[in-house]
Protein backbone atom coordinates (compact mmCIF):
# COMPACT_ATOMS: atom_id res chain seq x y z
CA UNK A 1 0.00 0.00 0.00
CA UNK A 2 2.69 2.28 1.07
CA UNK A 3 5.07 1.80 -1.86
CA UNK A 4 2.15 2.17 -4.39
CA UNK A 5 1.61 5.80 -2.78
CA UNK A 6 5.29 6.35 -3.25
CA UNK A 7 5.61 4.85 -6.69
CA UNK A 8 2.48 7.17 -7.38
CA UNK A 9 3.83 10.25 -6.25
CA UNK A 10 7.14 9.58 -7.99
CA UNK A 11 5.61 9.01 -11.22
CA UNK A 12 3.09 12.29 -10.80
CA UNK A 13 6.41 14.18 -9.79
CA UNK A 14 8.20 13.27 -12.60
CA UNK A 15 5.96 14.06 -14.78
CA UNK A 16 5.32 18.04 -13.60
CA UNK A 17 8.73 18.18 -13.97
CA UNK A 18 9.55 16.88 -17.33
CA UNK A 19 6.83 19.38 -18.56
CA UNK A 20 8.05 21.89 -16.90
CA UNK A 21 11.79 21.58 -18.22
CA UNK A 22 10.22 21.06 -21.84
CA UNK A 23 8.04 24.49 -21.32
CA UNK A 24 11.17 26.11 -20.17
CA UNK A 25 13.14 25.00 -23.16
CA UNK A 26 11.04 26.41 -25.73
CA UNK A 27 10.63 29.48 -23.92
CA UNK A 28 14.58 29.64 -23.66
CA UNK A 29 14.62 28.90 -27.83
CA UNK A 30 11.79 31.59 -28.33
CA UNK A 31 14.16 33.62 -26.40
CA UNK A 32 16.65 33.48 -28.12
CA UNK A 33 15.26 33.50 -31.78
CA UNK A 34 14.22 36.95 -30.57
CA UNK A 35 17.01 38.68 -28.97
CA UNK A 36 19.53 36.84 -31.38
CA UNK A 37 21.46 35.21 -28.93
CA UNK A 38 21.60 31.93 -30.83
CA UNK A 39 22.51 33.62 -34.01
CA UNK A 40 25.26 35.39 -31.88
CA UNK A 41 26.33 31.83 -30.55
CA UNK A 42 26.52 30.19 -33.78
CA UNK A 43 28.76 33.04 -35.33
CA UNK A 44 30.97 33.16 -31.84
CA UNK A 45 31.92 29.51 -33.19
CA UNK A 46 33.01 30.84 -36.57
CA UNK A 47 34.51 33.85 -34.88
CA UNK A 48 36.52 32.19 -32.33
CA UNK A 49 39.55 31.18 -35.16
CA UNK A 50 38.60 33.99 -36.90
CA UNK A 51 39.38 37.58 -36.45
CA UNK A 52 38.63 41.05 -37.80
CA UNK A 53 39.89 41.50 -41.63
CA UNK A 54 42.27 43.88 -43.60
CA UNK A 55 39.28 45.22 -45.34
CA UNK A 56 37.05 45.59 -42.41
CA UNK A 57 39.86 47.24 -40.27
CA UNK A 58 40.59 49.88 -42.63
CA UNK A 59 36.80 50.46 -42.75
CA UNK A 60 36.43 50.82 -39.01
CA UNK A 61 39.09 53.29 -38.55
CA UNK A 62 37.83 55.09 -41.89
CA UNK A 63 42.06 55.04 -43.45
CA UNK A 64 43.27 54.00 -47.29
CA UNK A 65 45.77 51.83 -48.20
CA UNK A 66 47.58 54.64 -48.97
CA UNK A 67 47.54 55.58 -45.24
CA UNK A 68 50.88 55.65 -43.44
CA UNK A 69 51.03 54.23 -39.72
CA UNK A 70 51.25 57.90 -38.26
CA UNK A 71 48.17 58.79 -39.63
CA UNK A 72 46.80 55.49 -38.35
CA UNK A 73 47.53 56.15 -34.89
CA UNK A 74 46.31 59.43 -34.65
CA UNK A 75 43.17 58.39 -36.13
CA UNK A 76 43.04 55.35 -34.04
CA UNK A 77 43.52 58.04 -30.66
CA UNK A 78 41.18 60.42 -32.02
CA UNK A 79 38.20 57.95 -32.28
CA UNK A 80 39.46 55.85 -29.33
CA UNK A 81 39.32 58.78 -27.28
CA UNK A 82 36.10 60.17 -28.29
CA UNK A 83 34.28 56.69 -27.76
CA UNK A 84 35.99 56.56 -23.90
CA UNK A 85 33.72 59.94 -23.32
CA UNK A 86 30.72 59.91 -25.15
CA UNK A 87 30.82 56.77 -27.49
CA UNK A 88 30.14 52.95 -26.36
CA UNK A 89 32.53 50.48 -24.81
CA UNK A 90 31.87 47.81 -28.08
CA UNK A 91 32.49 50.68 -30.46
CA UNK A 92 35.62 51.15 -28.48
CA UNK A 93 36.52 47.90 -28.76
CA UNK A 94 36.05 47.59 -32.57
CA UNK A 95 38.39 50.77 -32.60
CA UNK A 96 41.18 48.77 -30.68
CA UNK A 97 40.47 45.68 -32.44
CA UNK A 98 41.06 47.45 -36.05
CA UNK A 99 44.34 48.69 -34.92
CA UNK A 100 45.61 45.76 -33.59
CA UNK A 101 44.77 43.72 -36.95
CA UNK A 102 46.73 46.64 -39.30
CA UNK A 103 49.46 46.74 -36.63
CA UNK A 104 51.33 43.70 -37.66
CA UNK A 105 50.98 44.82 -41.73
CA UNK A 106 53.01 48.34 -40.99
CA UNK A 107 55.41 46.95 -38.28
CA UNK A 108 57.07 44.62 -40.21
CA UNK A 109 58.42 46.95 -43.16
CA UNK A 110 59.56 49.43 -40.46
CA UNK A 111 61.35 46.50 -38.80
CA UNK A 112 63.12 45.77 -42.39
CA UNK A 113 63.88 49.38 -42.85
CA UNK B 1 -10.80 6.83 88.08
CA UNK B 2 -8.94 5.84 84.85
CA UNK B 3 -8.97 9.82 84.09
CA UNK B 4 -7.45 10.52 87.07
CA UNK B 5 -4.85 7.66 86.97
CA UNK B 6 -3.58 9.53 83.98
CA UNK B 7 -3.55 13.22 85.37
CA UNK B 8 -1.47 10.94 87.93
CA UNK B 9 0.49 9.51 85.47
CA UNK B 10 1.40 13.26 83.75
CA UNK B 11 2.01 14.78 87.11
CA UNK B 12 4.75 12.13 87.93
CA UNK B 13 6.30 12.75 84.49
CA UNK B 14 6.41 16.75 84.74
CA UNK B 15 8.83 15.73 87.81
CA UNK B 16 10.58 13.03 86.68
CA UNK B 17 11.48 15.41 83.51
CA UNK B 18 12.91 18.50 85.50
CA UNK B 19 14.54 15.76 88.09
CA UNK B 20 16.48 15.27 84.71
CA UNK B 21 17.25 18.79 83.52
CA UNK B 22 18.59 19.37 86.96
CA UNK B 23 20.23 16.63 87.28
CA UNK B 24 21.92 17.02 84.06
CA UNK B 25 22.95 20.58 84.62
CA UNK B 26 24.92 19.62 88.08
CA UNK B 27 26.73 16.76 86.61
CA UNK B 28 28.15 18.90 83.89
CA UNK B 29 28.97 22.04 86.73
CA UNK B 30 30.09 19.87 89.17
CA UNK B 31 32.33 17.18 87.49
CA UNK B 32 34.24 18.59 84.53
CA UNK B 33 37.36 17.11 85.77
CA UNK B 34 36.22 13.93 86.94
CA UNK B 35 34.25 13.54 83.49
CA UNK B 36 35.67 10.04 82.03
CA UNK B 37 34.14 7.51 83.68
CA UNK B 38 30.70 8.57 83.38
CA UNK B 39 29.26 8.52 79.85
CA UNK B 40 26.45 10.66 80.40
CA UNK B 41 29.03 14.27 80.95
CA UNK B 42 31.14 12.86 78.14
CA UNK B 43 27.90 12.65 75.56
CA UNK B 44 26.67 15.98 77.09
CA UNK B 45 30.65 17.74 76.41
CA UNK B 46 31.19 16.27 72.95
CA UNK B 47 28.88 18.33 71.18
CA UNK B 48 29.19 21.58 73.95
CA UNK B 49 32.85 21.48 72.70
CA UNK B 50 31.97 20.85 68.78
CA UNK B 51 29.75 24.15 68.71
CA UNK B 52 32.19 26.16 70.57
CA UNK B 53 35.11 25.05 68.30
CA UNK B 54 33.05 25.01 65.16
CA UNK B 55 31.19 28.20 65.40
CA UNK B 56 34.49 30.32 65.40
CA UNK B 57 36.65 28.32 63.50
CA UNK B 58 34.10 28.62 60.98
CA UNK B 59 34.34 32.06 60.82
CA UNK B 60 37.82 32.48 60.94
CA UNK B 61 37.70 30.22 57.81
CA UNK B 62 35.15 32.20 55.94
CA UNK B 63 36.44 35.50 56.72
CA UNK B 64 40.05 33.89 55.83
CA UNK B 65 37.96 32.53 52.23
CA UNK B 66 36.71 35.67 51.50
CA UNK B 67 39.57 37.87 51.93
CA UNK B 68 41.59 35.54 49.98
CA UNK B 69 38.96 35.47 47.42
CA UNK B 70 38.26 39.21 47.40
CA UNK B 71 42.07 40.12 47.14
CA UNK B 72 44.14 37.72 45.19
CA UNK B 73 42.38 37.69 41.98
CA UNK B 74 42.40 41.74 41.49
CA UNK B 75 45.86 42.60 41.90
CA UNK B 76 47.16 39.91 40.06
CA UNK B 77 44.91 40.37 36.80
CA UNK B 78 44.67 43.94 36.38
CA UNK B 79 48.50 44.63 35.41
CA UNK B 80 48.28 42.47 32.61
CA UNK B 81 44.94 43.21 31.31
CA UNK B 82 45.78 46.44 30.79
CA UNK B 83 49.49 45.99 29.76
CA UNK B 84 48.02 43.53 26.56
CA UNK B 85 44.93 46.55 26.07
CA UNK B 86 47.96 49.43 25.85
CA UNK B 87 49.72 46.71 23.30
CA UNK B 88 47.34 46.20 21.47
CA UNK B 89 46.19 49.78 21.81
CA UNK B 90 49.80 50.46 20.10
CA UNK B 91 50.04 48.02 17.46
CA UNK B 92 46.49 48.91 16.03
CA UNK B 93 48.15 52.94 15.77
CA UNK B 94 51.00 51.70 13.90
CA UNK B 95 49.28 49.83 11.50
CA UNK B 96 46.57 52.76 10.92
CA UNK B 97 49.83 54.69 10.31
CA UNK B 98 51.33 52.56 7.96
CA UNK B 99 48.05 51.85 6.00
CA UNK B 100 47.41 55.92 5.81
CA UNK B 101 50.72 56.32 4.08
CA UNK B 102 50.56 53.29 1.69
CA UNK B 103 47.07 54.55 0.94
CA UNK B 104 48.39 58.00 0.04
CA UNK B 105 51.43 56.20 -1.84
CA UNK B 106 49.44 54.32 -3.92
CA UNK B 107 49.26 54.32 -7.64
CA UNK B 108 46.41 55.49 -9.62
CA UNK B 109 45.77 52.37 -11.96
CA UNK B 110 42.66 52.44 -14.17
CA UNK B 111 40.60 49.47 -14.16
CA UNK B 112 40.96 47.34 -17.73
CA UNK B 113 37.87 45.75 -19.25
CA UNK B 114 38.82 43.23 -21.81
CA UNK B 115 37.66 44.76 -25.16
CA UNK B 116 35.22 42.50 -27.53
CA UNK B 117 37.26 39.96 -29.88
CA UNK B 118 37.02 40.38 -34.00
CA UNK B 119 34.62 42.71 -35.79
CA UNK B 120 31.29 43.40 -36.35
CA UNK B 121 28.83 40.24 -37.26
CA UNK B 122 27.50 39.89 -40.39
CA UNK B 123 24.15 40.64 -39.63
CA UNK B 124 23.24 42.95 -36.86
CA UNK B 125 21.03 41.59 -34.09
CA UNK B 126 19.30 43.63 -31.45
CA UNK B 127 21.88 42.26 -28.89
CA UNK B 128 24.86 44.47 -30.55
CA UNK B 129 22.70 47.24 -31.63
CA UNK B 130 22.05 47.39 -28.12
CA UNK B 131 26.15 47.09 -27.24
CA UNK B 132 27.03 49.59 -29.93
CA UNK B 133 24.37 52.42 -28.65
CA UNK B 134 25.40 51.64 -24.71
CA UNK B 135 22.08 50.59 -24.06
CA UNK B 136 19.76 47.65 -22.81
CA UNK B 137 17.86 45.80 -24.70
CA UNK B 138 14.61 46.91 -23.69
CA UNK B 139 15.38 50.34 -23.49
CA UNK B 140 12.88 52.95 -24.52
CA UNK B 141 12.86 54.48 -27.74
CA UNK B 142 13.65 58.34 -26.05
CA UNK B 143 16.98 56.62 -24.39
CA UNK B 144 17.48 54.64 -27.71
CA UNK B 145 17.42 58.03 -30.01
CA UNK B 146 19.53 60.01 -26.97
CA UNK B 147 21.92 57.29 -27.26
CA UNK B 148 22.15 57.64 -31.10
CA UNK B 149 22.68 61.15 -31.21
CA UNK B 150 25.33 60.90 -28.52
CA UNK B 151 27.30 58.38 -29.99
CA UNK B 152 27.19 59.86 -33.50
CA UNK B 153 28.35 62.85 -32.32
CA UNK B 154 31.27 61.18 -30.88
CA UNK B 155 32.15 58.83 -34.04
CA UNK B 156 30.72 61.29 -36.82
CA UNK B 157 32.65 61.12 -40.25
CA UNK B 158 33.06 65.11 -40.55
CA UNK B 159 35.09 65.17 -37.16
CA UNK B 160 37.10 62.38 -37.12
CA UNK B 161 34.90 59.35 -37.32
CA UNK B 162 34.48 57.14 -39.99
CA UNK B 163 31.56 56.48 -42.41
CA UNK B 164 31.60 52.55 -41.80
CA UNK B 165 30.85 53.20 -37.94
CA UNK B 166 28.08 55.78 -38.75
CA UNK B 167 26.53 53.35 -40.82
CA UNK B 168 26.07 51.06 -38.04
CA UNK B 169 25.49 53.16 -35.83
CA UNK B 170 22.23 53.95 -37.64
CA UNK B 171 21.45 50.64 -38.25
CA UNK B 172 21.91 50.18 -34.85
CA UNK B 173 19.38 52.78 -34.17
CA UNK B 174 17.16 51.11 -36.98
CA UNK B 175 17.12 47.79 -35.47
CA UNK B 176 16.43 48.95 -31.74
CA UNK B 177 13.27 51.25 -32.64
CA UNK B 178 12.19 48.17 -34.93
CA UNK B 179 12.64 50.08 -38.65
CA UNK B 180 14.45 47.15 -39.92
CA UNK B 181 14.16 43.58 -39.25
CA UNK B 182 16.18 41.67 -36.76
CA UNK B 183 18.64 38.82 -37.57
CA UNK B 184 17.35 35.83 -39.48
CA UNK B 185 16.42 33.06 -37.12
CA UNK B 186 18.79 30.55 -36.15
CA UNK B 187 16.86 27.17 -36.09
Amino acid sequence: MAGRLLANLIVMGGTVVGRAMLQAYRQAIVNANKTGAAQEAINGIRRASKAMTEQEARQILGISENSTWEEIVQKYDTMFERNNKNGSFYLQSKVHRAKECLEPLYQKPDVLN
Amino acid sequence: MWNRRIGSNSLVCNPLRNGDRRVSAVSTRARPPSGIPHLQPVSCCEPIQWRFHSSPCGRKDSVNHFQILAASPVPMATPLIAGLAVAAAALAGRYSIQAWNAYKARPVVPRMRKFYEGGFQPTMTRREAALILGVRETASAEKVKEAHKRVMVANHPDAGGSHYLASKINEAKDVMTGKTKGGGSAF
